[in-house]
């Protein structure tokens, strides 16, 4: 079969020394620019993009590749030791992750988080290299109106999220929802609830938002009256997962991995939905699933899974279509394009060597990352054993760099503090702000696809029922929906009789 | 107030006045190339190729900035914002100087405070159809535009583009309705047009449609240019049909700085500009982008040129209206 | 007589009115378009209408259900970190990254009750910013001054050229 050739090609680009070189320092420079909040792969790719022109392009591609995987197991990390999570991805991982690592268990989180990502990304490498493009074919067959449908089921699943009130979860559903419409409306152009500043043209940010409600509030509340003397972590019980961390962990690895895989693909909305979807699936899912949010080892294992495995198969329409899915893969392209390499669906016949090269440097890269991080555990975990006194303003000092490198404007930092006290509120009133942090994510995008859905249709809004992927998923969601407020709704009449 | 506390602050160190920057392009200064869009477009790649050219010529740093948002309106305010010293040149085109300010109300500077020093770059501009669409030429896509029993739909890259505010001036020439439906970026709109959600875009030339093409992802309809461009000479062109013959426009990208800087200053920029644009790495990998390298012109003919774009542009869009949508 | 059984339902109902009468009060001039037809006003002002429903529910729960009364608020860590972060935006563009992270580190650390300004700490904010300034301004180019403009004249004086 083609396959193996075509993968022993790739293997025999990857594992020259000069490749395996570019890819640990790109694992290398991923993994800690991951672990700063807010400085993401982008911006540390487009700094390094002039150095990589004097590099073969091959080389450059898999240095690329490994800053941007390499990030992802990095923004986990610190999500699961101070609670900032970098990216919308890491947001679900800090809900279990931080309370484990309280509860003296940061090295098991930290350990189950890189074995999932490995597990994911060897298992996608090989879906990448078998399926590639009917994968890219089956994108193709969503158009807005199945985005916006998918984008429904995926607000229902925030629900699950949370673990108090399924009222004040709707709630803050909304609240994301309606934060989500600040900025410039794709469709018209006006400006909405921007009040004269050219700012807040492009929106809220979503890492100034969750610096905000996680990283500043976080620490506010840790300092509660005499909190800080407590807050000592409990002391380190093993850093390593233990037989029935294991048996616990490969169900929800590998239920991480389909859903991260198949959400994936799809560009855009895909990545960021992929941790929040295996997240709420597992709650349903797994049979420790009602300990969700407690700080167990599913909570990681499954959405860390599924992230990886969506960064993965991000790379599918940029490889067979040269369209990107993410800015990253935007920064690749013109790498490509400067090294003269046309991108696009030729690629793949007209370079091989590069083609399956990447690919294969896919899985040395996430072997790479598990040999880099797996030792480094002990580390990390040494450090959240300092004194949280010396602790938090450095934590805070991270949070205000990565927010202002964003987009280099001092602005941002205020928008974080006004967060920061919004999340502080909502701590004391008890409701839980991970389903506001997915409703922001998903409302600007739902908004723009229902509308194009609607510009395309000449106003009819029945085409997202009469196409039968679109039909389907608003089906899901409202099953899925039904399930989630029926036992709520008599748990409230029980309460009231 | 930032101006009265540093007056202040430098009162009470007693240092008394704070010194002024120096209006000098020289060595041992650094410069900083403003570009208007976050890092990792193509523009940026652009401005990666310039900055280390462009410091060697002149003998000092130039660092890349990169500050979006409000399409390219805060990066431009933050020029106008810093001294006429020549020490911050902007990157930038005809969308985020000319358009912007047209559309967004929030958006307080008028194209007239710019000076152009040179133009960099030029892009050819296409019209580009769903894979399926049975127009095979131009005469026929007009015909199948004013056809159509309902207004067709075409993508662009947002309200207020050059894309947008072209496609609607060919509607009103050609007497059709059309609807307008604007994504945020090139990927999402190249995807619809390649699931046949909608019909057809103008947008910029890249060297990935070809592949795109052979796959039936999309089809090049025509050049929007009076001749087939030497990047796809057997793509047809606007100006050689029957209904579209004055058709034309490229979209191009080029230097600028504060109206009111020094005019030596500006004669030295150009001139380093110059320079920069003559050696061969930067022309192959400018041309490698699907971009055409433009030789460097005088400041005066850069100067006549964006003002003709300035008058051309604002003519397009008089009877646009932007907010009713 | 209704007696508040639920404090945090009514706060945070009360929140939710807040908000959403500010959506509308801010978005009503937004054209709302039709269904077929949406205008830029349609998706957010029905957002806020549905968040002033959440509002009225949540004010109404606060008087049928019980749950646990707010924990007290602490002042001084509230304030104290939220105005450190202030005070770095503020400090950042005119005084320089320097000094704006020195009073940023500072303030913030005062907001600990066993904040003590020790030998210890202090060594420890000079590496912090140390580091900081290497990597991310140095090494990583973020555009954020080392020195700001007010400072500008003071280090001219020095007798070491930077």
């Amino acid at each position: 079969m083609d396959i193996f050739a075509n993968l022993w090609l790739g293997l025999s680009v990857a594992v020259t020394p000069i490749n395996l070189w570019w890819c640990l320092v790109g694992c290398f420079l991923g993994t800690a620019i991951g672990v700063l909040p807010g400085l993401g792969p982008t911006a540390t790719i487009a700094m390094l993009l002039p150095a990589t022109f004097a590099l073969e392009p091959v080389s450059a591609l898999i240095m690329m590749a490994g800053i941007f995987y390499g990030a992802q197991y990095g923004g986990s990390t610190t999500a699961i030791l101070v609670n900032l999570p970098g990216e919308v991805t890491s947001v679900v991982t800090a809900l279990d992750g931080y309370k484990m690592a309280r509860q003296g268990a940061a090295g098991r989180a930290l350990a189950a988080a890189a074995i999932s990502s490995f597990f994911a990304g060897t298992v996608c490498t090989v879906l990448i290299a078998l399926f590639a493009p009917p994968i890219s074919e089956m994108a193709g067959q969503f158009g807005p109106a199945e985005y916006f449908s998918l984008m429904v089921l995926g607000l229902v699943a925030a629900v699950v999220l949370a673990n108090g009130s399924v009222f004040h979860a709707l709630a803050m559903i909304v609240l994301g929802l309606f934060l989500g419409s600040v900025g410039t409306d794709v469709t018209s152009g006006t400006q909405r609830y921007a009040f004269g500043y050219p700012d807040l043209a492009d929106g809220l940010n979503f890492v100034v938002v969750a610096m905000g409600i996680f990283g500043i509030a976080e620490i506010i509340s840790n300092l509660e009256e005499g909190g800080d003397t407590e807050l000592e972590v409990a002391p380190v019980k093993g850093l390593m997962p233990t037989r029935e961390d294991w048996s616990r962990m490969i169900p929800s690895m590998l239920r991480g991995t389909t859903i991260g895989a198949l959400l994936g693909v799809l560009p855009g909305a895909g990545g960021a939905m992929a941790s929040f979807a295996a997240y709420a699936f597992e709650k349903k899912a797994s049979k420790n699933g009602h300990l969700l949010g407690t700080g167990v080892i599913e909570g990681i294992a499954s959405p860390e899974a599924a992230n990886n495995a969506g960064a993965q198969m991000s790379f599918v329409p940029m490889l067979t279509l040269g369209l990107p899915a993410n800015p990253v893969m935007a920064l690749m392209i013109g790498a490509m394009i400067v090294k003269n390499i046309v991108p696009g669906p030729t690629v793949m016949t007209a370079e091989p060597a590069l083609f399956w090269g990447l690919i294969a440097s896919m899985w040395v890269g996430n072997a790479m990352l598990l040999a880099l991080n797996l030792p480094l555990i002990g580390i990390w975990v040494r450090m959240i054993q300092v004194p949280y006194r010396y602790l938090f303003p450095m934590i805070a000092v991270f949070c205000a760099i990565g927010v202002f490198s964003l987009s280099n404007t001092v602005f941002d930092l205020y928008i974080m503090v006004a967060f920061g006290l919004f999340g502080y509120v909502l701590k004391k009133l008890g409701c839980e702000p991970a389903p506001m942090l997915f409703g922001f994510v998903l409302g600007a995008a739902m908004e723009e696809y229902l509308r194009r859905t609607l510009l395309i249709s000449h106003g009819d809004p029945s085409v997202l029922v009469t196409r039968p992927i679109s039909a389907a998923l608003l089906g899901l969601s409202a099953i899925c929906l039904a399930l989630i407020l029926l036992p709520a709704f008599r748990k409230t009449r029980a309460e009231a009789a | 107030m930032k101006r009265i506390l540093s007056a202040l602050a430098g009162a009470a160190l007693g240092f008394g006045a704070v010194a002024s920057a120096s209006a000098q392009v020289g060595p041992g200064k650094t410069m900083t190339l403003m570009v208007p869009y976050p890092a990792g477009g193509l523009s940026d790649a652009i401005a990666r190729l310039l900055a280390p050219a462009l410091a060697k010529e002149l003998g000092q740093t130039v660092n890349v900035e990169n500050l979006g948002g409000a399409s390219g309106g805060i990066a431009a305010a933050k020029l106008l914002n810093t001294p006429a010293d020549g020490r911050m040149i902007f990157q930038g085109s005809p969308n985020e100087l000319i358009l912007s300010p047209l559309v967004n109300k929030d958006i307080k500077f008028k194209p007239d405070q710019f000076r152009h020093i040179t133009q960099i770059t030029q892009n050819p501009l296409m019209i580009v159809l769903r894979p399926d669409h049975p127009a095979k030429t131009v005469d026929e896509f007009v015909e199948f535009l004013k056809a159509a029993q309902k207004p067709v739909a075409y993508g662009s890259v947002g309200v207020g583009s050059l894309y947008h505010v072209l496609t609607e001036d060919m509607a009103k020439q050609i007497g059709a309705k059309v609807v307008h439906v604007p994504y945020k970026g090139a990927a999402p709109m190249l995807q619809d047009i390649a699931s046949s959600q909608v019909d057809f875009t103008i947008f910029p030339y890249a060297n990935s449609y070809k592949g795109l093409q052979e796959q039936k992802r999309l089809r090049m309809l025509a050049w929007i240019a009076k001749q087939p461009n030497a990047f796809a000479p057997d793509v047809a062109a606007t100006g050689q049909s029957k209904s579209l013959p004055n058709f034309a426009q490229d979209i191009w990208a080029g230097i600028f700085v504060r109206k009111d800087t020094p005019n030596d200053v500006a004669e030295a920029l150009n001139k380093a500009m110059a320079n920069v644009m003559k050696t061969p790495e930067v022309r192959t990998a400018i041309g490698n982008t699907g971009s055409i390298v433009i030789d460097t012109t005088s400041t005066d003919a850069a100067d006549k040129y964006f003002a003709s774009e300035v008058a051309k542009l604002d003519a397009m869009t008089k009877d646009m209206k932007f907010e009713a949508q | 007589m209704l007696r508040v059984s639920s404090s945090r339902d009514l706060w945070a109902g009360l929140i939710y009115l807040a908000i959403g009468a500010a959506g509308l009060w801010f978005g009503w001039a937004y054209p709302m378009g039709t269904a077929g037809r949406m205008g830029s006003g349609y998706f957010p002002k029905v957002l806020a209408a549905l968040l002033i429903g959440f509002g009225v529910l949540g004010v109404m729960r606060s008087v049928t259900i019980e749950s646990p009364a707010i924990t007290p608020i602490s002042w001084r860590p509230l304030v104290l970190v939220l105005l450190a972060c202030m005070l770095f935006a503020l400090l950042l563009e005119p005084a320089g990254f320097i000094v704006a992270t020195a009073v940023f580190g500072l303030t913030c650390a005062a907001a600990s009750q066993q904040f003590k300004l020790d030998l210890m700490s202090l060594l420890g904010l000079a590496a912090l910013i140390t580091v900081c300034a290497l990597v991310f301004v140095v090494g990583l180019g973020i555009p954020m001054p080392l020195v700001g403009p007010w400072l500008e004249p003071a280090v001219s004086l020095l007798p070491f050229k930077r």
